[in-house]
C-alpha cells in the first residue's frame, strides 16, 4: 500500500504520513436511544467502494480532514477540511 | 543563567568552543570558523540554531517587525521565527513555542542531497522555493522545514540529537555560530 | 594494472577486466557452480541474465548472490553453496568444499534515497532510451534505470534525463512508487534503496529467455542461447567445442552461424519434441534424441522469450520493446515426452521435476496455483522464470485443459528479490531524550525504554555485598526510602503536556473527560479520566485551569499523541474554536516528593509552600532557582510533593539545583513501588483495552449528571450492570517471588491476571494488583497466581497498603 493522499493543506503526500480515522458517521445526540448508540459505537458500514472517511495528517500539518476514497482501488477523489466543507454548504 | 540547547552534549563531546549568544550557550566554532565556512560553501553543513525565538500563530497572518519572519504553514497556521526575542501579547491564537522546537540550519550546495536521504518531501527548487515552509517527516520524526539561506529544520526538542545524528550520517558536517552568522548575516550581541 | 584476484572455495582465481564473478570462474574452468537445493544435483551456468538460481554463491558471508551480475573485484571471498544437501555426509563431493560461514551481523552500508520524477523508465536498452528521450524532449524530468554497469548504446548527457547505472528495479507499487537498488561497486558492501515517485512509469526491461523441459535438462553444459552468446561476445569465452542446438529451425539457424564463427562445431539442430535426455554425470557429454545420439560438450537451448513484466505487479504502466512483446514469437511451447520424467527439472530452485508436476495434476490439483502450492514450483529465487511456462504447458497437456484454464500465477514485486537489509536502511531509530538525560547518565542511571523515550529505571553507582539482595533491589530500596523518609526527585518530562485554549476550551474538556472542567476554578488541578464511546479507560491525567480560557493537561507518556489527536478530532468535527498545543518537549518537569520536600523546595523559591497557602491540588507560578516555573501540588507516590515545570532549556540547571537542595534522584522502578502501595493505577499496565472505571474501582470519576461526554451512555448502562471482573489489591504469603503479569487461576483455569507485583518495604512482603472475579473481590479471599509452573497463594486486600487516611499528601 503506497498510494498518495492530497492533504488540503500540504498537497500530495505518501499515505504513511497520515492516520486513518474511520468512516464518517453521525454521532447520535444524548437523547437518542441505546440501540442508536450501539449502532453508532459498534457497527460500521464497511463499504466496498466509495466512502467518506476521516484522515489525520500526523506527519504534516496535524489537521483532520475528510476524504472520498474508493476502498477497493485506493483512488482518492476528493479531500476537504471540515471548516471548508461548512462554507460549501 | 544561560539557556542550554538540546544539542549541548554533542557540542561538549565535539570539544566546541562554547560561548553566550543572546542568552544561549552555543558553539562559536568546532575547529575554526573560516574553514567551517569554507566547508559549508563547498558541500553541506549543519549548525545549531536553537536560540531562534519561535511563535505559533493560529489565525490570519499578522505583521511582525524585522528581523522576525513569518512562515505560512497552512492558510490558518503560521510560524514566526526571529534571532531576537519577539515582542508579543499571548492570546488564544498566539503561543510561544521557542522551547518546544530545536532548530538546525542545513546549508551548502549539497544540502538537497543530504535531505533526499532522509525525507520523501520534494525539496527541489521548484517544489520548495525560497521562503517556503513544509511540515513533513524527516529521519522518521516530524519536522518543519523552512527554506531560507539553506534549510532550517525544526523538530521537537526531544528528538534534536537523533535528527542531528541522521544529518551527520547523511553527509553534513557541523559548523559553529561564527560561520552561521556569516551565512545568515545576523550578528548576536553577546559573542 | 594489478590483476583482479579473488578466492573461490579457498583457491585463487584471476579475472580479466570486465569479468563478472561467474565469467571469471567459468574462464578458470569451473563448471559446477552449485548443487541443487533438494537433491544435490550439480548445476552450472544457464542464463547469465539473473533469471535462474544456478550461479548463486556466497560472497563475503552474504548468501545467494548471483555471480553473473557481480563484477569481479579483488579480495572477494566466494564460496559455493548447498554442497552438503542430501548427498550423504560421507560423499566425496562434500569434502571437496569448505562449509559456508553462518550469517553474521552485516557490515553493509545501506542508504535510502527519496526522489521524484515526471517519468521513470526501467531499462536502458534501445526502447527504454527511446522512451526517455521522447519524454525529456517534452520538458519532463526523466529517470532512466539500468541494471548493467553501462548502457548498450552511448548517449549524450541530457539535462532532463538522470541515468542510474548498476541500478536494478524490483517493483512498481501503488501511486507509481518505483523501488530500485543501486549498488556502488567502488565501495565494499554499499547499496542504496531508491524510492522514486513517478508521474508515469515505462517498463522497458525486455524479455527473458526460458528453458525447455527434458530429462537432465539441468546438467552443467546445457545452457540458454543468451548465456552462450554473452560468454562469447561480452567475455571472449568459447563455452565448448561441439554443440547441439535445441529449438525451432529458424532460431537455431540464426544462432548456428554465430557459434561456428566463434569456433564451435555445431553438430546438430534438433526439434524439442524429439529430445530424450542430456547425457553426462557432472557435465553434459551428449544429447540423446529419438533419431540418434550426438556427442557434444555444449547443448544450447534456443528457448522462448517471455516479457519481463513481473515487477509491475498490478500497477498500470507503459510497456516498451521486448517487455511489450516486441520480437517475442507467438509459437507454441513444445514438450517432449521426457518432460514427464523424474530427471526433467521444471523448477530448478526447488528441484521440482516434470514427474512431480504430473503426479500433482493426477492427484486432482490441475491449476497452476495449486501446483505451485503443492510442489513449491515457482516459489523461490527465480520467481517462476525458468519453470512457469513449462509447468503451465505440461499441466495443459496432461489435464487436457486449455492454457487459459490452467491459469497463470500472479506476478508481484519484488522481482527480482531484494534484501531486507537494504529495505531497512541504516539502523537509526529515533531516540527521545529529556533535557536532563546526560545528568541521569552521570548519576549512574540504568536506562529503560518507554516507546522511543529513555527513562532511568533506577540509579546505581555502587556494588553491593551479599548474595541475597540483587543490585537493582538495593538501589531501588535506597530511592524508595529517600522518598518515604526524606525527599526524592524524579524526571517526569516524558509525560504528555498539552495546552488547550480558546472560547470552547472548557466545553471540549467537558466533552472528552469524565469530570467537569468549565467549572474548575482558576488555580486548581483536577485528576480525570478520558474514556471512549464504550466507556473504556483510554488515558488519565491532571487538568489545571490556568485562566478563563486556558487549560494545561498532563497525559501518560505513551498517550500524548493519541490524546492530542482525539482533542483535535472533536474540535474539527464540531467546528469549535480553540488552539491545542503539544508542549511536552518544551517543558522540563520534575516531581519532588517526600516528608521533607517542602524544606528542599523552599530553599529554591520565595513561593509560600505552606498548606494554608498552597493546598493539595493547587498550582502556582513562581520563580524556582531563579527560573520562571509552574508548581503543581499533586502526588502519585503518596507523599507531600510538587511538580516543577520549567522551559526545557533551563531543565538541566534547575534539576541540578534541586539535587543540591537535598533531593535524591529516584527512577521509574521506585516510583512504581511507591504508587503501588497507594493502589494508584497506571493506564495500560493495570488496565487493558476493555477496562471501564467501575470494574477498576474508579466509578467515582464518571460524572453522569453531566449533559453529555464521550462514554456517558455506555457508563450509565455499565453502572447498572453487575461487574464481570474487579481490580483488587493483594498480598503474597511466604515468598519474595514477584509473579508480575501472571494469571489468576480458579480450578486451574485463568480468570484474571496480576497487573503489577512488587516487593513493598512498607509491608515487608510482596504486594500487587490483580483482576479477579467479583466473587473473589472480598478482603481476605485467597487467590492463586501461577508463574513458571509454580503456584503462589495470595490474599485479597481491600485497603490501600500505605497511609490509608491520605494524610501524608496533604501535610
Amino acid at each position: 500500500m503506497s498510494f498518495l493522499l492530497r492533504c488540503p493543506n500540504c498537497g500530495e503526500r505518501s499515505v504513511y504520513e497520515f492516520r486513518f480515522g474511520g468512516e464518517i458517521r453521525k454521532r447520535p445526540g444524548p437523547e437518542a436511544g441505546y440501540e442508536d448508540f450501539l449502532n453508532y459505537a459498534l457497527y460500521k458500514r464497511n463499504v466496498a467502494g466509495v466512502q467518506w472517511e476521516w484522515w489525520f495528517h500526523r506527519g504534516g500539518c496535524g489537521e483532520w480532514f475528510k476524504a472520498n476514497r474508493n476502498t477497493l482501488t485506493n483512488e482518492v477523489h476528493e479531500t476537504v477540511l471540515p471548516r471548508d466543507e461548512e462554507q460549501r454548504g | 543563567m544561560e539557556r542550554q540547547s538540546p544539542l549541548h552534549h554533542f557540542h561538549l563531546e565535539a570539544r566546541a568552543q562554547l560561548k553566550n549568544f543572546s542568552g544561549w550557550q552555543l558553539p562559536a566554532w568546532y575547529s575554526e570558523p573560516s574553514s567551517e565556512l569554507e566547508q559549508v560553501r563547498a558541500s553541506a553543513g549543519i549548525s545549531d540554531a536553537s536560540h531562534l525565538a519561535k511563535l505559533d500563530l493560529r489565525g490570519p497572518a499578522v505583521e511582525f517587525p524585522l528581523p522576525a519572519r513569518l512562515w505560512k504553514l497552512t492558510p490558518a497556521h503560521a510560524l514566526v521565527t526571529s534571532p531576537r526575542t519577539i515582542d508579543f501579547t499571548p492570546s488564544s491564537i498566539l503561543t510561544d513555542v521557542t522551547s518546544i522546537y530545536s532548530a538546525i540550519l542545513l546549508a551548502g550546495p549539497k544540502s538537497r542531497e543530504v535531505l533526499r536521504k532522509l525525507t520523501t518531501l520534494n525539496v527541489s527548487d521548484a517544489a520548495m522555493p525560497e521562503s517556503s515552509a513544509r511540515q513533513t517527516r524527516l529521519a522518521h520524526v516530524n519536522a518543519i522545514i523552512l527554506r531560507s539561506d539553506g534549510f532550517l529544520i525544526l523538530n521537537t526538542r526531544d528528538v534534536a540529537e537523533h535528527v542531528w545524528e541522521a544529518l551527520l550520517h547523511a553527509g553534513a558536517q557541523p559548523f559553529g555560530m561564527i560561520a552561521q552568522q556569516q551565512l545568515t548575516g545576523f550578528r548576536h550581541e553577546d559573542a | 594494472m594489478d590483476p583482479i584476484q579473488f578466492h573461490w572455495n579457498g583457491s585463487t582465481v584471476t579475472a580479466e577486466p570486465g569479468d563478472t564473478v561467474a565469467s571469471a570462474l567459468y574462464r578458470s574452468g569451473v563448471r559446477t557452480f552449485t548443487y541443487s537445493y533438494q537433491h544435490g544435483r550439480p548445476r552450472g551456468l544457464l542464463c547469465l541474465t539473473g533469471s535462474c538460481p544456478n550461479c548463486m554463491v556466497n560472497v563475503d558471508g552474504v548468501p545467494n548472490v548471483r555471480s553473473c551480475s557481480l563484477p569481479a573485484r579483488s579480495g572477494l571471498s566466494i564460496l559455493s553453496q548447498n554442497q552438503n544437501v542430501y548427498r550423504g555426509l560421507d560423499s566425496p563431493a562434500v569434502k571437496r568444499f569448505p562449509v559456508a560461514p553462518p550469517l553474521s551481523e552485516s557490515s553493509h552500508h545501506y542508504e535510502h534515497l527519496y526522489l521524484q520524477f515526471d517519468v521513470v523508465v526501467v531499462g536502458g536498452g534501445a526502447s527504454g532510451l527511446e522512451a526517455a528521450l521522447e519524454s525529456a524532449s517534452q520538458g519532463k524530468q526523466v529517470a532512466l534505470l539500468e541494471k548493467e554497469p553501462r548502457l548498450e548504446q552511448a548517449v549524450q548527457p541530457h539535462p532532463g534525463i538522470t541515468i542510474f547505472l548498476n541500478c536494478s528495479c524490483f517493483g512498481v507499487y501503488e501511486g507509481n512508487l518505483v523501488g530500485a537498488v543501486q549498488i556502488d561497486y567502488g565501495r565494499p558492501n554499499a547499496e542504496t534503496l531508491l524510492h522514486l515517485r513517478a508521474g508515469s512509469v515505462v517498463v522497458a526491461t525486455g524479455a527473458f529467455e526460458t528453458q525447455y523441459l527434458f530429462a537432465n535438462n539441468d546438467l552443467p553444459g546445457v545452457m540458454l542461447s543468451t548465456a552462450v552468446l554473452r560468454l562469447i561476445h561480452r567475455h571472449g569465452i568459447v563455452p565448448g567445442q561441439r554443440a547441439v542446438l535445441i529449438g525451432d529451425t529458424e532460431r537455431c539457424a540464426g544462432l548456428s552461424s554465430g557459434l561456428e564463427a566463434a569456433g564451435i562445431e555445431v553438430v546438430a539442430g534438433v526439434a524439442v519434441e524429439s529430445v530424450v535426455r542430456a547425457r553426462g554425470k557432472d557435465h553434459v557429454t551428449g544429447l540423446v534424441t529419438e533419431t540418434g545420439t550426438y556427442e557434444a560438450d555444449l547443448v544450447v537451448m534456443c528457448g522462448p522469450l517471455v516479457p519481463d513484466v513481473g515487477l509491475a505487479g498490478a500497477q498500470v504502466v507503459s510497456l516498451a520493446g521486448g517487455a511489450a512483446g516486441e520480437g517475442v514469437a507467438d509459437s507454441p511451447y513444445v514438450l517432449p515426452s521426457s518432460a514427464q520424467s523424474t530427471d526433467a527439472i521444471a523448477c530448478l530452485c526447488m528441484d521440482v521435476s516434470g514427474h512431480d508436476v504430473v503426479e500433482t495434476i493426477e492427484a486432482g490439483m490441475g491449476h497452476v496455483e495449486l501446483i505451485k502450492r503443492f510442489t513449491k514450483l515457482g516459489k523461490s529465487a527465480c520467481q517462476g522464470r525458468m519453470c512457469q511456462t513449462a509447468a503451465i504447458h505440461l499441466c495443459s497437456q496432461v489435464s487436457g485443459q486449455s492454457i487459459a484454464q490452467v491459469g497463470k500465477t500472479v506476478a508481484r514485486p519484488p522481482a527480482p528479490p531484494v534484501t531486507l537489509g537494504v529495505l531497512a536502511g541504516m539502523r537509526h531509530h529515533p531516540v527521545r531524550r529529556t533535557p536532563m538525560h546526560y545528568q541521569h547518565d552521570q548519576l549512574g542511571a540504568v536506562w529503560m525504554d518507554m516507546g522511543d523515550w529513555k527513562r532511568p529505571r533506577y540509579y546505581c553507582k555502587e556494588t553491593v555485598e551479599g548474595p541475597a539482595v540483587s543490585l537493582q533491589d538495593h538501589c531501588v530500596e535506597q530511592e524508595y526510602r529517600a522518598v518515604r523518609e526524606r525527599a526524592g526527585v524524579i524526571d517526569v518530562s516524558t509525560l504528555g503536556k498539552i495546552e488547550v485554549k480558546g472560547d470552547d476550551a472548557g466545553r471540549l474538556l467537558d466533552l472528552v473527560f469524565t469530570h467537569n472542567f468549565s467549572t474548575l476554578p482558576i488555580g486548581r488541578v483536577r485528576y480525570s479520566v478520558l474514556c471512549d464511546e464504550l466507556g473504556t479507560i483510554v488515558d488519565d491525567g491532571t487538568i489545571s485551569r490556568m485562566d478563563e480560557q486556558r487549560y494545561f493537561l498532563t497525559t501518560t507518556t505513551g498517550n500524548v499523541d493519541f490524546v492530542h489527536q482525539w482533542l483535535e478530532w472533536w474540535a474539527a468535527a464540531l467546528g469549535w474554536k480553540l488552539t491545542i498545543t503539544n508542549l511536552t518537549a518544551g517543558l522540563a518537569s520534575m516531581n519532588v516528593a517526600g516528608p521533607m520536600a517542602r524544606g528542599v523546595l523552599q530553599k529554591l523559591t520565595d513561593c509560600d509552600l505552606s498548606t494554608a497557602s498552597f493546598p493539595y491540588m493547587d498550582w502556582r507560578q513562581a520563580s524556582v532557582a531563579g527560573v520562571p516555573a509552574t508548581l503543581m501540588r499533586i502526588g502519585f507516590v503518596g507523599e507531600m510533593g510538587w511538580e516543577i515545570a520549567v522551559a526545557a532549556e533551563y531543565g538541566s540547571y534547575v534539576w541540578e539545583q534541586v539535587l543540591q537542595a537535598g533531593a535524591l534522584p529516584f527512577g521509574v522502578e521506585a516510583q512504581r513501588v511507591l504508587r503501588l502501595e497507594k493502589k494508584h493505577i497506571i493506564v495500560g499496565v493495570d488496565t487493558d483495552a476493555l477496562s471501564n472505571p467501575y470494574e477498576a474501582g474508579m466509578g467515582w470519576v464518571a460524572k453522569l449528571d453531566k449533559a453529555d461526554f464521550i462514554g456517558k451512555v455506555a457508563l450509565a448502562r455499565l453502572k447498572q450492570n453487575p461487574l464481570e471482573r474487579v481490580l483488587v489489591g493483594f498480598e503474597l504469603e511466604g515468598t519474595n517471588a514477584r509473579p508480575d503479569g501472571s494469571p489468576v487461576l480458579v480450578d486451574g483455569a485463568p480468570v484474571g491476571w496480576a497487573t503489577s507485583v512488587r516487593f513493598s518495604w512498607e509491608k515487608e512482603k510482596v504486594i500487587g494488583m490483580a483482576w479477579v472475579t467479583p466473587a473473589q473481590a472480598k478482603g481476605g479471599t485467597r487467590i492463586t497466581l501461577r508463574a513458571d509452573a509454580v503456584d503462589y497463594s495470595a490474599n485479597v486486600v481491600e485497603d490501600i497498603f500505605y497511609d490509608t487516611a491520605g494524610d501524608r499528601l496533604k501535610m
